[in-house]
């Protein structure tokens, strides 16, 4: 570096401001992600109804109509954040259960056909939701659960994506620590609860949260399963008052679809906020690693 | 082969825990994702709606290539790979290049601005999308017409469409790539750097000749990915709107959950679904091996 100081103080400054346009483009690319979140939060505190719709960077009259009259309205609002809540939680619990116990014996465990059944695990996650739609439902169907919160829940739990993650996480459990349960005589399932479990805690969380926010966003199967206005999940929900807004509806009322947007949004950008490091490592995960 | 079998179902008496493990999430992944994908290439050979079913070959494949809709919705999952894909990896790329270098707290609050879309989903955005693409009131003609354009009905116009719903599908999912790839980039060990700049090395030719060979896995993985995810489009489509102006947005995932859901026509969706996975699968192997030989 010494030697060139002289000869590229010119390409040096070039590139500081190379360097100062890049992060104008950036800080302007980012305006631009947040600019419909802004937009949404303003516009659930005006009446956006036909030529009242127009853009305001402040709300000049803001006013929680739109929320009073979400819950007080026919739809029911209150039941569709119960199912998301519900539907995420449950669905995150059995997940995270299954995971660890399948990510564990893959890592751990050597026995004949485990390749296979690996390879079949990781296969299932190639394949597009919409190759097993149709039978899915007629599945569910059969067992009786459409209009059920077990018919969205159920299918999801086994996931392969957690279970290729445990796997990942329980990789680095060290053997030793098992060897040493299993002469002190521990059996399979207090090992697993005891000594496994209590050593992955942090990677749990990693997986729970994505579980978490896997579950909340989902929506095409929520619409197949849930027919039911009251079981509809705030996903479901606020799809209908978006297509209110946009379709044949006589009143098309733009404020009560974003205030519908930001009751759903809340939860999750606070589980966000709270726990980015947790999200950031779950993202990451699989591609840096795997 | 006696002799085989013995220390086999010995071997697996003994790790018989491995097993009782994996049975229960085996049993629901069988149940929920190894049969239906089964049973979808089966009732893609029959007529099966609400009161028929019955084999009929591969009569309702020979429907699909005559099948206007969904030409016009293969062709149009084909536009949005075409035209997303690359542009979701070469932004994702150049703005975590960019944030790489810049001090953690940057780091940090740039990272959650670009995912904070992703977090709160696509249902979630396209509650302000459909307000911001309004022909009257909407932000962006309103910023058309200050500069002095005519009004654009953005959603119901055919050259508009699909541009439209793209930027829409972009800001949301661009979040997850950009974290991806960031911790990609600070894997890359500094001393690669620090040479290369000793021997003058300009940050362009770090980043062609350093920053994308080293993180060619990553790159391809997240390649591969997006090529599934945008095949599979639906919700912002069905959202935004509804697969019009006459079809040009349609995207496959939509057409399958109304030839299935709508019009109750399960086997003809099944070849649907069919064909899609066919494709997707084609166009994974054709990007893994693609950056093998490249």
């Amino acid at each position: 570096m010494q030697k060139k100081k002289g000869a590229s103080s010119g390409t040096k400054r070039a590139e500081r401001i190379s360097t100062s346009v890049q992060y104008v483009l950036i800080v302007l690319a980012a305006l631009f992600f947040l600019m419909p979140l802004y937009f949404m939060l303003i516009g659930s505190f005006r009446e956006m109804i036909g030529a009242m719709a127009t853009p305001e960077l402040i709300p000049q009259h803001p006013t929680l109509k739109n929320y009073i009259d979400l819950f007080t309205s026919s739809f029911p609002v209150g039941k569709w954040m119960f199912s998301s809540i519900f539907i995420s939680t449950v669905t995150t619990f059995f997940a995270v259960i299954i995971s660890c116990m399948m990510g564990y014996v893959f890592a751990k465990k050597s026995f004949p056909g485990k390749k296979w059944i690996f390879v079949l695990v990781i296969a299932t996650m190639m394949l597009p939701k919409q190759a097993s739609l149709i039978p899915l439902f007629l599945t569910v169907k059969k067992l009786g659960l459409v209009n059920s919160y077990w018919g969205v829940i159920l299918p999801m739990i086994s996931w392969p994506y957690g279970i290729f993650m445990m796997r990942q996480f329980m990789q680095e459990v060290p053997n030793e620590l098992i060897e040493y349960a299993q002469v002190e005589g521990a059996g399979e399932i207090r090992i697993f609860t005891r000594v496994v479990m209590p050593l992955v805690k942090p990677s749990i969380a990693t997986l729970a949260i994505i579980m978490f926010l896997q579950s909340w966003g989902d929506f095409m199967w929520q619409l197949i399963i849930l027919k039911r206005q009251e079981m509809w999940t705030m996903n479901v929900g606020l799809s209908v008052l978006i297509r209110n807004a946009s379709g044949g509806a006589s009143i098309i009322n733009y404020g009560l679809a974003m205030a519908g947007g930001c009751i759903a949004a809340l939860p999750i950008v606070l589980l966000f906020v709270v726990f980015q490091k947790y999200f950031i490592k779950g993202v990451t995960l699989g591609a840096v690693k795997g | 082969m006696k002799k085989f079998k013995q220390p086999l179902l010995g071997e697996m008496i003994k790790q018989r825990w491995a097993y009782y493990f994996l049975l229960p999430g085996l049993l629901l992944l069988t149940i929920f994702n190894v049969y239906p994908v089964v049973e979808t290439v089966l009732l893609s050979f029959t007529n099966y709606t609400l009161n028929t079913k019955e084999f009929v070959g591969l009569a309702n494949f020979i429907k699909l290539f005559s099948d206007q809709k969904f030409i016009q919705a293969y062709g149009n999952c084909f536009k949005y790979v075409l035209f997303l894909v690359p542009a979701i990896v070469v932004f994702s790329l150049l703005i975590a290049n960019v944030l790489v270098r810049s001090k953690p707290w940057i780091q940090s609050t740039f990272r959650g601005a670009f995912y904070l879309p992703t977090v709160v989903g696509g249902v979630v955005i396209a509650a302000v999308w459909i307000w911001i693409f309004h022909p009257l009131n909407g932000l962006f003609n309103y910023v058309v017409k200050y500069f002095g354009g005519e009004a654009i009905t953005w959603l119901a116009d055919v050259r508009y469409a699909m541009p439209a719903v793209c930027l829409v599908v972009l800001t949301w999912t661009l979040g997850t790539p950009i974290i991806i790839f960031m911790a990609g980039m600070l894997g890359i060990s500094p001393e690669l750097y620090e040479s290369a700049t000793i021997d003058g090395a300009t940050r362009t030719q770090l980043f062609f000749h350093i920053t994308i060979p080293v993180l060619r896995p990553v790159i391809v993985f997240i390649l591969t990915m997006e090529i599934i995810n945008v095949f599979q489009l639906w919700e912002v489509v069905y959202l935004l709107t509804n697969g019009g102006p006459s079809y040009s947005t349609m995207s496959i995932g939509f057409l399958i959950y109304n030839t299935a859901f709508v019009s109750g026509k399960y086997g003809l969706a099944a070849a649907q679904g069919v064909i899609l996975t066919l494709t997707i699968l084609l166009f994974s192997w054709l990007s893994l091996k693609a950056s093998k030989e490249v």
